[in-house]
């Protein structure tokens, strides 16, 4: 369904339900996944993703149609990450390395990760980069978004994201060979 | 093993089992339910949005913008017949009236203009010796 149709269910009272239905089945992995590349638990990654999807639901009214549906359901889910991150180290005052220790742990702990030794390196190597960069870096090399996206995304020009995906490259590199 | 590319990117988080079937119904449970809006809602909603604000200024225009009635006008809208008739039925002397009563300077020049002029105007002169010398 073209965003044009799904907006017009949403935006009608007696086929909102509906077409949140749709909206929900059609965004539902891509933002899921999105957020639990930057969580790593799957409880907390679904409590984002729920609580992504009753902003959009309260906020639909006011989507104005100049950016796609997608980038604005992605900004809002990197928005509600990037402030769970960053209230995860207000409340329990932990500096960032207890943090990034806390989701390390989570990667050999949790009963939903699975991979092999490389694979979870390359996961603690993420887990080093600051919440933005880390962001920036699993829009590109995992989700293979293109950079005029992720500037429509993050809202930041195509050559700071550049910047900051090769940056972060270099020190995942530079972990990698260093462990 | 220290290059990006020399890594096979593979999906290493799983889902506990029909998480996606399930997700839709779960963040549907959470959202308010729409208020329906039935036939008479709109009117009642009207009423209140206009004619509650229109009853509320209308009430205080009545009670403290509205133009004192003055005493004059009061009295305008009495017959003068009525007036008399309560004048002379009321316990008050002629100099407790002239004592309360404000009267307007124009109002005492007409009263006194058609006293001197009337006397003056209806008397030929020897009827005013008359009259003078009998004061």
């Amino acid at each position: 369904m073209e965003d044009k149709d799904l907006l017009e269910k949403l935006r009608h009272p007696d086929s909102r339900n509906f077409g949140f239905n749709i909206l929900v089945r059609t965004y539902q992995q891509r933002i899921y996944w999105h957020i639990r590349k930057m969580v790593i638990d799957h409880d907390d990654a679904d409590d984002i993703t729920q609580e992504v999807f009753i902003k959009i639901h309260k906020s639909i009214d006011a989507f104005r149609q100049d950016a796609r549906l997608y980038t604005w359901i992605y900004r809002i889910a990197t928005n509600e990450c990037l402030n769970f991150l960053r209230r995860k180290k207000r409340r329990f005052f932990l500096p960032l390395g207890d943090v990034e220790g806390e989701l390390s742990a989570k990667l050999t702990t949790s009963p939903y990760v699975s991979g092999d030794e490389v694979q979870l390196k390359l996961q603690k190597a993420l887990l080093k980069l600051p919440d933005k960069q880390r962001l920036v870096f699993n829009m590109k090399y995992f989700d293979e978004l293109s950079y005029d996206e992720m500037a429509e995304i993050t809202r930041t020009s195509v050559g700071a994201l550049k910047a900051s995906y090769h940056h972060a490259v270099k020190k995942i590199e530079d972990f990698l060979k260093s462990d | 093993m220290g290059k990006l590319e020399d890594i096979p990117k593979k999906q290493i988080f799983s889902v506990p089992e029909d998480y996606f079937d399930k997700l839709p119904a779960e963040v549907q449970s959470r959202i308010p339910a729409t208020p329906v809006d039935t036939p008479g809602r709109p009117v009642f909603r009207y009423a209140l949005q206009y004619a509650l604000p229109l009853i509320v200024i209308a009430t205080i225009l009545f009670f403290y913008i509205r133009p004192e009635a003055d005493a004059t006008s009061i009295l305008a809208t009495v017959d003068a017949e009525d007036l008399i008739n309560y004048l002379h039925d009321s316990p008050m002397t002629t100099e407790d009236i002239l004592e309360n009563v404000d009267f307007y300077t124009g109002d005492l020049e007409a009263i006194e203009n058609e006293v001197y002029d009337l006397e003056l105007r209806d008397l030929d002169d020897e009827q005013i010796d008359v009259e003078l010398n009998t004061l």
